[in-house]
C-alpha cells in the first residue's frame, strides 16, 4: 500500500501559519476536488483541526502534486509553508496516523477530541467519495484510538488547573457534584475559571462573594450564581463544601478561627479550600484543624497537573505499544490481500493454458467419445489442482513474513504474471 | 484429597492478593486477581461440600473450617459487591487479609474429627453460625472500605497524587459503604445471637451463659451499636473511618483470642 502523508502541526507551525494553511469550508472542497482528478490518487483524506492539517492519500500521487493542490485550495505559495511540513511514506505513515488518532501526538497528550476529529475527517472523506482504499487504514487508526482510551488511562487525569480542581473536588466528594455548594470568594482570574468549571461540572450551588459587589454580580450573572455581602463571608464559608478564593488581598481573608467554627458547626462533613490567589487568601495550616479539612493552592494544584501528566506519560507507553502492535496487523492483513490477487492470476493462468491445450487436443483427437472427453479434462485438473496446492499454501504463509513481499515478487517474476491480469495493477 | 484442595485454596489466595496489589499499578491485572479469587471460592466450595458429605450435615462447627467457611463467605461477597465499576482495587485490601486470617485457621487445627455432641448439632446451631459468619462478613468488608478512605485521605492530605489517590473510589463512597456494610451486618449479628440464645434455651436450658465469647460478642455488638449511634448523630469521615477499623479488630480478638483462651460450649475443640 503506497499511504502517505504530507502535512504540518503544533510543533512543526506557528499558528499564524497553521490557520493560514488550514483546509476547511471551500478550500477543503476545492482540494477533495482536485485530488480525485489526478489518476495516480487511490484515496485520500483531508485532516484540518486547530493544531494540524493534514493530508492522506494513497496510489503513486507524488508529493509536489498534492502540495500544489494544498497551496492553490488556500491560496498560499508553496515555497511559504514548505519548511513547515513533514512527509511520512509507508510504515511511518501508518504510525504517524495511529499515534494521532490516540492523542499521542496531540498538544495536550492523550486528549480524545482528536479521535472524534479524525472519524470526522473520514466521515467527510466519505461524503466527498474520496476515502478509496484508505478504508481500511482509517477503520484501524478508529480502533486503535478507541483502544488506547479503554485500555490504558492516558485520556484520564487532569492536565490543566481548572479541571484539576474539579477532579479534586470529585476524589473528595464522589462523581455527583450536584448536591454540593460551593463559594467563590474574589473575582480574580484564576478563581472564575475555576468557578467556570464547577458550573459545567453541574455543581449543586454557587455563591460569590466579592469586596465590589458589582463586580461580584457579573461573574455570578455568567455562573447563574447567588450574591452574598462581603460581611456574610463567614456563614457563607461555614456553608460551602467547597471554597474557591482569588482575591488581590495581602493578608489572608480566610483565617483559621473562620474555619474553627465552620468545621465545628459541620461535624466532620469534608470541606477543600482551593486557594488559588498569590499572596494567599485562606490561613496556611488550616487543614491542620480537622482532617476533613482539605487546602490547595496554587503551587499544590500544579503538583497534581505534573503528577498526572508524568501518569500520562507513564501511560503513553502502552499506547505507544498499541499503535506498534496494530500497525503489525494491518500489515499482514494488507500482505494477505496482496497474496489474494496473485493467487488469482496464478489460476488463471494456469486454467487458460489448460484450456488451450484442451481445445487443441479435441482438435487433434475428434474420435474421443463425451465419457472420453470427461476423463481427460478431469486428468487435467487434479493435475493442475495438485500442482498447485503446495503454491498456494506457501504463498498464504508469506503473507506476514518479513520477506514476503519478495517472495511475491520472486513469484511473479518466476510466473511472469505482471501484465497477465488486471487484478495485479499496482492499486492494491 | 482435602489437603490437597486446601493447597490449592492457599495457592489461589496468595496469587489473587499479589495480582490485586499489582492492580494497583496495572489495572489489566485486576482480570486475573478476579478470577483467582473466583477460584479459590470454588475450590472452598467444593472443599466445604466435601466436608458436609462426609459429616452428613453443616461442617463449619470447628475454628479451623470455620475459617474456611468464613474465607468462602467473604470471597463471595466480595466478588459480588466489586460488580459496581471502580471498586476491583478494594481487592488489595481485602485478598491479603483474608489470605491471612485463612492462615490463622490454618494454624487453629480443628479437623472434622472433632466433632461436637450430637445434642448440640442441628439446623439451629447451622443457622446461628452462618448468621454470625455472614455479619463478620459485613463487618470485614466495612473496615476495608474504611481502610480505603484512610489512605485515600492520607494522599490527599499529603497533596501529592500516589496510587491510592487515582485507584481507589471517593472519599464519599467509601464512607458511605463502609457504614452500609455496618448497617447490613449489625442486624446479621443481632439475629445470630438472639437464634444463638433460643437454641441454648432449647438445648442446654438457658438463653445466656456468660460465657468469654458471649461476654465478647456483646461487647462487639455494643461498640457497632455506637458506631451506628454516632453516625446517626453526625459522625462521619475519618472519626467514622477509625471506628470501624478498630471495631473490627475487636472482632476477630473476640475469633481468635476467645476461642483459645476460654472454654464452653463456644470451645470448639470437642
Amino acid at each position: 500500500m503506497q499511504l502517505a502523508v504530507l502535512g504540518l502541526n503544533h510543533e512543526s507551525a506557528p499558528i499564524a501559519m497553521r490557520e493560514r494553511v488550514a483546509l476547511s469550508g471551500f478550500a477543503l472542497e476545492q482540494a477533495y476536488a482536485k485530488l480525485a482528478a489526478f489518476s495516480g490518487c487511490d484515496g485520500a483524506v483531508l485532516l484540518s483541526t486547530c493544531n494540524r492539517t493534514e493530508i492522506y492519500w494513497a496510489g503513486p500521487l507524488a508529493m509536489p502534486d498534492v502540495l500544489r493542490v494544498w497551496s492553490t485550495a488556500v491560496d498560499v505559495d508553496p515555497d511559504q509553508f514548505s519548511d513547515h511540513l513533514y512527509l511520512y511514506v509507508g510504515d511511518r505513515a501508518v504510525t504517524h496516523l495511529f499515534r494521532v488518532a490516540t492523542g499521542l501526538d496531540s498538544l495536550v497528550l492523550g486528549e480524545p477530541q482528536i479521535l472524534g476529529q479524525v472519524k470526522e475527517a473520514y466521515q467527510t472523506a466519505q461524503a466527498f467519495d474520496s476515502v478509496g482504499t484508505l478504508h481500511r487504514v482509517f477503520l484501524a487508526a478508529l480502533r486503535v484510538g478507541k483502544r488506547a482510551h479503554t485500555e490504558t488511562t492516558i485520556s484520564q487525569n487532569a492536565l490543566s488547573m481548572g479541571y484539576a480542581a474539579v477532579e479534586l473536588s470529585r476524589k473528595i466528594f464522589g462523581e455527583d457534584l450536584s448536591e454540593l455548594s460551593a463559594l467563590v470568594v474574589g473575582v480574580g482570574e484564576m478563581g472564575s475559571l475555576v468557578a467556570r468549571h464547577l458550573g459545567s461540572a453541574h455543581i449543586g450551588q454557587i455563591t460569590v462573594i466579592n469586596r465590589t459587589e458589582s463586580r461580584a454580580r457579573q461573574l455570578a450573572e455568567s455562573l447563574a450564581a447567588r450574591v452574598e455581602p462581603w460581611t456574610r463571608l463567614s456563614d457563607a464559608v461555614t456553608n460551602a463544601d467547597l471554597v474557591v478564593t482569588s482575591t488581590r488581598a495581602s493578608i489572608p481573608v480566610i483565617d483559621a478561627d473562620m474555619v474553627r467554627n465552620a468545621v465545628k458547626s459541620r461535624r466532620g462533613r469534608a470541606m477543600i479550600f482551593l486557594d488559588l490567589a498569590v499572596p494567599r487568601d485562606v490561613e496556611p495550616g488550616v487543614e491542620q484543624l480537622a482532617p476533613s479539612v482539605f487546602r490547595y493552592d496554587v503551587d499544590d494544584l500544579r503538583a497534581v497537573v505534573q503528577h498526572n501528566l508524568k501518569r500520562r506519560q507513564r501511560e503513553a507507553a502502552l499506547v505507544e505499544r498499541i499503535v506498534e502492535e496494530e500497525r503489525m496487523v494491518l500489515e499482514k492483513d494488507w500482505d494477505v490481500s496482496k497474496a489474494g490477487p496473485l493467487i488469482r492470476s496464478l489460476r488463471d493462468k494456469a486454467e487458460r493454458i489448460r484450456q488451450r491445450e484442451l481445445e487443441q487436443t479435441w482438435r487433434r483427437l475428434p474420435h474421443l467419445t463425451e465419457h472420453d472427453r470427461a476423463v481427460v479434462e478431469q486428468a487435467t485438473r487434479l493435475m493442475l489442482n495438485k500442482l498447485l496446492n503446495d503454491p498456494m499454501v506457501s504463498i498464504r504463509g508469506w503473507a506476514g513474513h518479513p520477506d514476503g513481499a519478495v517472495y511475491l515478487q520472486a513469484l511473479r517474476d518466476l510466473f511472469r504474471l505482471d501484465g497477465e491480469s488486471p487484478s495485479l495493477a499496482p492499486k492494491e | 484429597m482435602d489437603t490437597l484442595i486446601q493447597l490449592g485454596v492457599f495457592v489461589a489466595l496468595v496469587l489473587s492478593s499479589t495480582a490485586f496489589i499489582w492492580g494497583f499499578y496495572r489495572p489489566r491485572m485486576e482480570w486475573s486477581a478476579k478470577g483467582l479469587l473466583l477460584l479459590a471460592f470454588l475450590l472452598e466450595t467444593l472443599f466445604l461440600g466435601h466436608l458436609a458429605g462426609m459429616v452428613r450435615g453443616f461442617p463449619a462447627v470447628t475454628p479451623g473450617i470455620w475459617i474456611s467457611f468464613f474465607v468462602w463467605m467473604v470471597a463471595g461477597a466480595f466478588l459480588l459487591w466489586i460488580r459496581r465499576a471502580g471498586w476491583t482495587p478494594i481487592g488489595g485490601f481485602v485478598t491479603p487479609v483474608l489470605t491471612l486470617i485463612w492462615l490463622g485457621g490454618q494454624l487453629m487445627g480443628g479437623t472434622i474429627a472433632a466433632r461436637l455432641p450430637a445434642r448440640l448439632t442441628g439446623p439451629w446451631l447451622t443457622f446461628h453460625i452462618a448468621l454470625a459468619t455472614a455479619s463478620y462478613t459485613a463487618f470485614l468488608l466495612a473496615s476495608a472500605a474504611a481502610l480505603m478512605y484512610i489512605e485515600k485521605e492520607r494522599e490527599l492530605r499529603l497533596k501529592s497524587p500516589r496510587v491510592f489517590y487515582y485507584r481507589l473510589p471517593s472519599l464519599a463512597e467509601s464512607d458511605q459503604w463502609s457504614c452500609r456494610m455496618v448497617g447490613i451486618g449489625l442486624p446479621l449479628l443481632t439475629a445470630a445471637m438472639l437464634v444463638g440464645g433460643i437454641w441454648s434455651k432449647a438445648v442446654l436450658g438457658h438463653y445466656w451463659t456468660w460465657t468469654g465469647k458471649e461476654i465478647w460478642s456483646l461487647v462487639t455488638w455494643t461498640v457497632y451499636v455506637g458506631y451506628l449511634v454516632a453516625r446517626w448523630r453526625g459522625w462521619t469521615g475519618h472519626r467514622a473511618a477509625w471506628f470501624s477499623i478498630w471495631a473490627f479488630v475487636l472482632v476477630v480478638i473476640n475469633f481468635f483470642g476467645i476461642t483459645v483462651m476460654f472454654h464452653g460450649v463456644h470451645d470448639y475443640r470437642g
